[in-house]
């Protein structure tokens, strides 16, 4: 990742950063299982599958609606049409998977386990969303972001960072 | 062609996917070229002392077709989307690789045949491909204020890629007139310029930003850069001194200067390995690893004739692990991650799901290559240690194998990203229909 210096970029990496981690211990979690679903009462997985819920309900969805609605026009203004219009494209991809990974992660919490049925559903949307994630975020990380450093103003880099963190106090 | 280009804007840094990939594919023939005149060549592979013949010219097959090819197509994608700036003239990007290709083939032609015309025909249309290369980067990088230490290494990789080019053009007019008064210390110089002035400071300045995109590290700070820049600087200064001067003191200083360039790298590139997100690498990283621990390596045999020990077919050692070992090494396992994620880029069409990296590239091609790449290395450095030729001409044959493999891998990402283009968009993924929209 390389170094950031405005405000809405950092608040844009750090949020990658906490999907990172996410992403990393649900991958840990669907590599280690394989085909047998995991055990609910163990509190690790508990916890995953909790934050995996708490990042797809908040920070993915807030992160893309944000880019969408008020980071992109702003760039797409400077040019950058068509890495936004890419984003965007990814999002719509990624979005999907991560609401049925969420989804089903929610429910075998509230039920207390997976079905089989069910385990290999999520397993497949989780994979998916893994490298789909990986990916768009490497791509945000390399290309997104020193863009945003380079054709956003201090001004506007101030009002996207207030909105930003507008929509972060809302959650 | 894979890019659906319409779906971009005009001003727009990705290029169409046929600039970098054409680029790609003739560094693909090159390589697979270089090994099989190696295999099937005449010139002795243990104890080559160089001049030309096939040796030579599959040692500039490696060199100018795969490693100068490979970094002309990558720079054009990979420095815009890092500076912001669109390449200058994508024109001129095509008409670089119109210039490259014909020119190392007819080079490499001259050098296997001994014919001088041929040989200064192809030299002089690599020169203008190159010039061409560095102008359109050099007004890409006057941009890059962001970026100091990869703008310094890209500067020095230019500065030191007109040298190398001029020099390799002093000297194929020497080998017909024979001008120079020490041919061969030239040559050493030519062959540094090339391999740690031009690419390796390439690969020093772009490795900051790759190597972290790739790994989702944290890039080393700028002053880790800056001192790595400085350090290979004054190696390749002393280098050229050591041609010109008389004594070992300048070529033994330029090695020296070399290793520590090459510490302050590899230290900035653990700390991003250690500190990465991404865990499960694969085997593209083994490879860049494999190249990372054969930069050293060359650099010591490289200290070891600088100091006068000239023992156990060492000069072609040098050669087999900095070309071969090093930059072709670290080269395949990048272009190994790179290539399928830049094809998912570009089949990508909004409106429908851009296909997954991995459902892009094919694994047993690469662990094929991989293992074949590392087998011809190992063989022709034993190989030449022991001086036997059988060794050798068995890691020449390996090799061959390998370029087939990576070849191969090629062409499965261009049918499976071919194939996610046309194909009918699949039905998005979702257990609520219509549940796409991003919320604010």
């Amino acid at each position: 990742m390389l170094h950031v210096n405005s405000r809405i970029g950092q608040l844009l990496h750090a949020d990658h950063l906490t999907t990172l981690g996410t992403l990393q211990e649900l991958e840990e979690l669907l590599v280690r299982q394989g085909a047998a679903p995991p055990d609910l009462t163990k509190a690790p997985v508990r916890a995953a599958l909790e934050t995996l819920v708490a990042v797809v309900k908040g920070e993915v969805s807030r992160h893309f609606g944000f880019e969408e609605n008020h980071l992109f026009p702003v760039l797409a203004d400077a040019g950058q049409t068509g890495m936004t219009m890419l984003l965007i494209s990814e999002h719509r991809a990624i979005l999907p998977v991560a609401e049925v990974a969420g989804e089903l992660a929610g429910a075998a919490l509230a039920a207390g386990s997976f079905t089989p049925e069910d385990w290999t559903e999520f397993r497949e949307a989780g994979l998916e969303f893994c490298e789909r994630e990986l990916f768009h975020i490497q791509k945000e990380e390399m290309g997104l972001l020193a863009a945003v450093a380079a054709l956003v103003g201090p001004d506007e880099d101030a009002r996207l960072a207030e909105v930003f963190e507008g929509l972060h106090a809302a959650v | 062609m894979l890019s659906p280009d319409m779906a971009f804007g005009s001003r727009d840094r990705l290029l169409p996917a046929s600039v970098p990939f054409r680029f790609f594919a003739a560094a693909l023939a090159f390589h697979l070229a270089g090994w099989l005149l190696l295999a099937l060549g005449g010139d002795a592979l243990a104890g080559s002392r160089g001049g030309p013949g096939t040796a030579m010219a599959a040692l500039h097959l490696f060199t100018l077709g795969t490693l100068a090819t490979t970094a002309m197509g990558a720079s054009y994608q990979l420095l815009p989307m890092a500076t912001i700036r669109p390449v200058g003239s994508v024109g001129w990007a095509r008409a670089s690789f119109w210039m490259m290709v014909p020119g190392v083939a007819l080079m490499a032609a001259g050098l296997a045949l001994l014919s001088h015309p041929l040989a200064w025909l192809g030299g002089g249309l690599t020169a203008a491909a190159l010039a061409v290369f560095a102008a359109l980067m050099a007004g890409n990088l006057r941009g890059a204020s962001q970026m100091p230490a990869v703008g310094v290494s890209a500067w020095a990789a230019l500065g030191s890629l007109a040298a190398m080019a001029a020099l390799g053009l002093t000297l194929l007019a020497d080998l017909r007139f024979g001008f120079l008064p020490d041919h061969r210390a030239l040559t050493g110089v030519h062959l540094g310029l090339a391999l740690f002035g031009f690419m390796g400071m390439l690969v020093a300045g772009f490795s900051t930003i790759l190597i972290p995109m790739l790994t989702l590290g944290q890039a080393p700070p700028v002053r880790s850069g800056l001192a790595t820049a400085a350090a290979a600087g004054v190696g390749l200064a002393l280098l050229v001194a050591g041609a010109f001067l008389p004594g070992r003191l300048p070529t033994i200083g330029a090695a020296l200067a070399g290793l520590l360039a090459a510490a302050l790298h590899l230290q900035a590139m653990e700390a991003v390995m250690r500190g990465r997100m991404r865990k499960r690498l694969g085997v593209p990283f083994l490879m860049i690893r494999a190249g990372w621990a054969m930069l050293p390596l060359s650099l010591i045999v490289a200290l070891s004739l600088a100091a006068g020990i000239d023992r156990l077919n060492a000069p072609t050692v040098f050669v087999i692990l900095a070309v071969g070992g090093w930059l072709m090494t670290f080269l395949f396992g990048v272009l190994q991650r790179i290539a399928p994620f830049l094809a998912s880029v570009h089949v990508t069409v909004p409106g429908r799901r851009p296909p997954l990296v991995s459902s892009l590239a094919p694994e047993g091609p690469v662990k094929v290559h991989a293992a074949l790449h590392l087998a011809a290395i190992a063989l022709l450095v034993l190989g030449n240690l022991a001086d036997l030729e059988w060794i050798a001409r068995a890691g020449a044959v390996a090799g061959t194998g390998g370029a087939v493999a990576i070849i191969v891998f090629a062409l499965q990402v261009r049918a499976r990203a071919l194939k996610a283009l046309h194909s009918d968009p699949p039905a998005p993924r979702s257990r609520t229909p219509g549940n796409v929209a991003c919320s604010t």
